[in-house]
């Protein structure tokens, strides 16, 4: 059985706000490419 | 001690809305980690990971154990035991892929716990991490093949790269090198530097295969300590 996984690098700072829509966009590109 | 930004697991908009995507993408996510209040009196914080299933339900949570009190020489020292509550007690949760082990970043240098998780069954094991640039080079990628090799699992370690612009304390830079090994202790991925996905194919057969080419966890004996 395979899995296709995705690993997500962020660069976080101290602004929640930001962090959640940088955090979104890319599993949302990663579930677009498969994830 | 007090955060106002910080709030206890029901009340994180960042858990709430991200459960929210994961829903409506049906994937699963391990999310690791947030810094939550705990809730105790003394005002600690938690380092904690979640498992987030297709439906956005969360199937496990983990409290990061170790804590990463060191000094790392110069002017660079951690004491995260501090400001966060240590976890005690090990995780791992069933998936469509097999069962996956949550741990967190310095953990990785505890193996037993790794063990741990492969005699519960574990077949991938989750390692989140913000290395720092001082440990990254040497320590990052060897000890991670370790944990994969000596437990048979596959690895995926999600990192944190990067300048952090922080408004109160030091600023830090983290290593980033988002990596997935087999049970081997191949590299199929490095992300390097930089922000972004790194995609990667998991053939999960290659947990039995290697575990009966090298039977390292059913080997295992018992042993006294020495005098």
């Amino acid at each position: 059985m395979d899995l296709r996984a995705a690993l997500i690098q962020l660069n976080s700072s101290d602004d929640p706000e930001a962090n959640l829509g940088e955090t979104e966009r890319l599993i949302r590109q990663a579930a677009a490419d498969g994830a | 001690m007090q955060n106002r930004r910080l709030a206890l697991e029901d009340d994180d908009a960042t858990l709430a809305r991200l459960r929210e995507v994961i829903a409506e993408l049906g994937i699963w996510l391990s999310l690791g980690s947030l810094a939550l209040m705990s809730g105790d009196a003394d005002g600690r914080f938690v380092n904690r990971q979640f498992l987030i299933g297709a439906d956005g339900a969360i199937q496990a949570r983990y409290d990061k154990i170790h804590m990463f009190d060191v000094e790392l020489g110069g002017s660079e020292s951690y004491r995260e035991s501090k400001g966060y509550r240590p976890g005690g007690q090990a995780v791992a949760a069933d998936t469509p892929w097999g069962k996956l082990g949550l741990t967190t970043c310095y953990d990785m240098r505890f193996p037993m716990l790794y063990r741990s998780l492969a005699e519960a069954g574990a077949a991938i094991l989750t390692v989140p991490s913000a290395f720092t640039v001082t440990t990254g080079p040497a320590h990052w990628e060897v000890l991670l093949r370790a944990r994969a090799i000596e437990t048979g699992c596959f690895v995926l370690a999600a990192a944190q790269w990067g300048s952090h612009s922080i408004s109160r304390g030091r600023a830090r830079e983290t290593y980033g090198h988002s990596i997935a090994i087999d049970p081997w202790g191949r590299v199929l991925a490095d992300a390097g530097a930089g922000v972004g996905v790194t995609h990667v194919t998991l053939d999960l057969d290659a947990v039995a295969q290697t575990r009966a080419r090298i039977p390292s966890l059913a080997n295992a004996r018992p042993f006294a300590p020495p005098a």
